[in-house]
């Protein structure tokens, strides 16, 4: 990790040279197909090499070896992006140690200390048929004298191993505990995702927690879980950029070689100005994206950072598509393949553009927010 | 004149350079010029025109040995916003804009000293003679003639799409002088007064219903050869030697802000806020909006920092122009039955011109090089895709 005395910009570029690095050292790219064509199931030694470089503590507090923000983390997965690597990484250790870094429960420290040394974690908060927000949770917690438990569902978990942060109704309001995945009463439906990666979904029947578990109190947990989820958005939409601007580049390459009726296919006008439109929507991603990382670096009312995270995401998301989209398009039939690698960076944006929010729920979310504005 | 020697404006912090802007323009632009959807034509700004020509503030971006302001292009750009934000209408200004700077480049001591202490006064408007019926887009096409016969030029042909070329005083033009030659290498750079015998001008009515530009033609009109700028057949890498950070402007979000502002207007008092299907297409525009103006600040800080702009400030004008057209398309439908009648029409407190709106952000893609030639540059200039 980088010394503590380097500004916030050298920090920046040194995590991501490494992350450059980290994608050229460990091929990425040949990872994700190998996930996806294989087994899903993510290898825990990725997440303890993301540890040793310092990226699972990176988002905690900083006498755990973190105390990096937004800008770090967007320049991080920017890069990972490009590889296809990194999104285990948001929703595996990013998110969850945002929000229990910024809670206070008999569990926080001791998840926050757990996922530092690399353990992924999973947040567990959506109802059927999907929410951007905590409240919307369909588990409850129930007091049956001294015994506390968990009833009901949650879906879109990302499978990262045995450990759940669970965001659940109680009587008072949100609380988030962590709950072990082979916890008695614990029942689990697996899916795979575009990109090979394993999405659950769980239902909790009389799961058993104790006050030992208690990660986020009443009163805190919602909070810290939405803003976790919207920074996430934030830093998800950099991962976005990522894919979008490598499949722009290696797109880019095959119009400058690929010939047909004897010339080289991007002499074509029409491929010309379709080009131009992705390049357009990167560069629209990225202006959006360093807008949001700095409200949301200040932003002290939830409904900016919503505003932010939604409206990065949503330009991310739709970019991401178009580009991987008419990526296939220019490349042709190979692009039709599993053989070629494009194909990985379409699963990769279909995968992070639907998680935690697609653009159509994102832009839902930004619509009511600047209407409430307006008819104020 | 004194106001400028005691106003170093470089000195100023930004914050009190604007007040004395804002300050400046509520007290002394009317309301009913102010915030217009339509080019102002030269009889309605003179007014105004006329006080910030007493204040010396006609040319900011001259230096002030020229008569303008003298400003750096950091504040140049506040000056620019400020004036945007106040809704200040944009007077006849190609003297300005264009000529007075190559002028300063280019021209003689002579052609300096006539031509612009009166435009730093507001007292002579210029006019811009580039494109021809057959030279659009492809502009070096042009094939207005200025034939030599000795002690001057004889000027024979057509210019059109001139802006208020019926409100100007004098005209410039790109005219050929080398008809053998290629076809960028045979052009020259004339100055012309209109009053001159031969000249006809013919106002054009825009689908906005407005007499915006001109046709201007030349029959055997004489031209003294003092008026050449620079040397014979340099007319074309002069004008475009002057394609500097003023590009910036073309993608501005000026435009679509003020469309949407009024579309915000217009669902206020529809209540189409209520309506999911609008609000979704709303809030995808808003955020076009938003996005469009970040990507904007983020050239705005390079021309700030001095660095020259490069080719890809080129897709700031291709989505300004496509995003403030949408916003205009989806007043319309959102207007219903009204999107197809002339005039405005109320919306609570407020007034819009639906089909206004539409109107005015046609040319928008068209003007300043269409969005095709916008992309055909940045294709090749900066994604480096090979030629045709």
């Amino acid at each position: 990790m980088p010394e503590p005395s380097d500004t916030p910009d050298d920090i920046a570029v040194l995590i991501r040279e490494s992350a450059v690095s980290h994608v050229a050292a460990e091929d990425t790219v040949g990872r994700a197909r190998r996930l996806r064509e294989i087994d899903g199931h993510l290898d825990q030694e990725a997440f303890i090499a993301w540890s040793r470089l310092g990226w699972t503590a990176m988002l905690g507090p900083a006498e755990r070896g973190g105390g990096l923000g937004l800008s770090e983390a967007v320049a991080l997965h920017e890069e990972l992006g490009k590889g296809l690597a990194g999104g285990p990484l948001i929703h595996g250790a990013h998110v969850p140690m945002l929000a229990a870094g910024a809670c206070t429960g008999a569990a926080a420290s001791r998840v926050v200390a757990s996922i530092a040394e690399g353990t992924p974690y999973a947040l567990a908060f959506q109802p059927s048929g999907g929410a951007l927000e905590s409240h919307a949770t369909a588990v409850r917690l129930q007091e049956g004298g001294s015994v506390l438990r968990l009833q009901g569902a949650a879906h879109y978990v990302p499978s990262h191993g045995g450990h759940l942060l669970v965001a659940a109704r109680g009587p008072a309001g949100l609380v988030l505990y962590h709950v072990d995945a082979r916890a008695p009463g614990l029942r689990r439906t697996t899916a795979r995702a575009a990109d090979g990666s394993h999405v659950s979904s769980l239902v909790f029947d009389d799961v058993r927690v104790a006050d030992d578990d208690l990660v986020g109190r009443t009163g805190e947990a919602e909070r810290a879980l939405d803003a976790a989820l919207d920074r996430g958005r934030i830093i998800q939409s950099a991962l976005l950029l990522g894919v979008m601007r490598a499949t722009l580049a290696r797109t880019l390459d095959y119009l400058k070689t690929r010939k047909q009726f004897g010339k080289t296919i991007g002499a074509f006008q029409v491929l010309q100005h379709r080009a131009v439109d992705l390049y357009v929507q990167v560069e629209l991603t990225a202006a959006a994206l360093t807008h949001a990382i700095a409200l949301a670096d200040t932003a002290q009312d939830p409904v900016l950072l919503a505003g932010a995270a939604s409206s990065a995401k949503v330009r991310a998301s739709e970019a991401a598509l178009l580009v991987t989209r008419e990526a296939i398009q220019m490349h042709g039939a190979i692009a039709y393949t599993q053989e070629h690698d494009i194909g990985l960076f379409l699963n990769q944006a279909l995968t992070q553009a639907a998680a935690l929010g697609n653009a159509a729920a994102h832009r839902r979310r930004y619509g009511l927010i600047v209407a409430r504005q307006i008819a104020a | 004149m004194s106001e400028i020697d005691a106003l170093p404006y470089d000195a100023m912090d930004e914050a009190s350079f604007r007040a004395m802007l804002r300050d400046f323009v509520e007290a002394e632009c009317p309301a009913e010029i102010r915030h217009q959807p339509r080019r102002m034509r030269r009889a309605e700004v003179e007014p105004w025109t006329r006080k910030l020509a007493d204040k010396g503030w006609i040319c900011p971006g001259w230096p002030a040995q020229f008569g303008g302001m003298g400003l750096s292009v950091g504040k140049l750009m506040a000056f620019q916003e400020e004036f945007d934000r106040l809704g200040v209408p944009r007077a006849p200004d190609m003297g300005v804009v264009m000529l007075g700077p190559l002028l300063m480049r280019f021209g003689s001591d002579a052609q300096r000293a006539r031509y612009l202490p009166p435009i730093t006064r507001a007292e002579e408007v210029w006019c811009q003679g580039y494109s021809e019926p057959n030279a659009g887009s492809d502009l070096a096409a042009l094939r207005t003639e200025a034939r030599d016969a000795g002690d001057h030029y004889v000027v024979n042909g057509q210019k059109t799409w001139t802006t208020l070329a019926q409100d100007a005083d004098f005209i410039f033009l790109l005219v050929r002088t080398d008809k053998a030659a290629k076809k960028q290498e045979g052009i020259s750079f004339l100055l012309v007064d209109l009053k001159t015998p031969g000249i006809t001008r013919r106002p054009i009515r825009t689908l906005s219903d407005e007499e915006e530009f001109c046709e201007v033609f030349f029959d055997d009109v004489a031209v003294p050869k003092e008026n050449l700028v620079g040397a014979p057949n340099q007319g074309w890498t002069m004008a475009k030697a002057l394609l500097g950070f003023e590009r910036i402007f073309l993608g501005s979000p000026k435009q679509s802000q003020g469309a949407l502002n009024r579309l915000e207007a217009l669902a206020r008092g529809t209540g189409a806020f209520g309506d999911t299907g609008f609000l979704d297409r709303y809030a995808q525009l808003n955020l076009d909006v938003a996005h469009l103006a970040q990507l904007y600040a983020r050239f705005a800080d390079q021309v700030k920092r001095g660095e020259p702009l490069g080719a890809d400030v080129s897709i700031l004008k291709i989505f300004a122009t496509a995003t403030y057209q949408r916003i205009t398309e989806l007043t319309v439908e959102a207007a219903g039955e009204q999107g197809a009648l002339l005039g405005p029409a109320a919306y609570g407190n407020e007034s819009v011109d639906p089909l206004a709106m539409f109107y005015l952000a046609r040319p928008a893609t068209i003007y300043g090089g269409s969005s095709e030639i916008q992309r055909g540059i940045v294709a090749k200039a900066v994604l480096g895709l090979p030629d045709g």
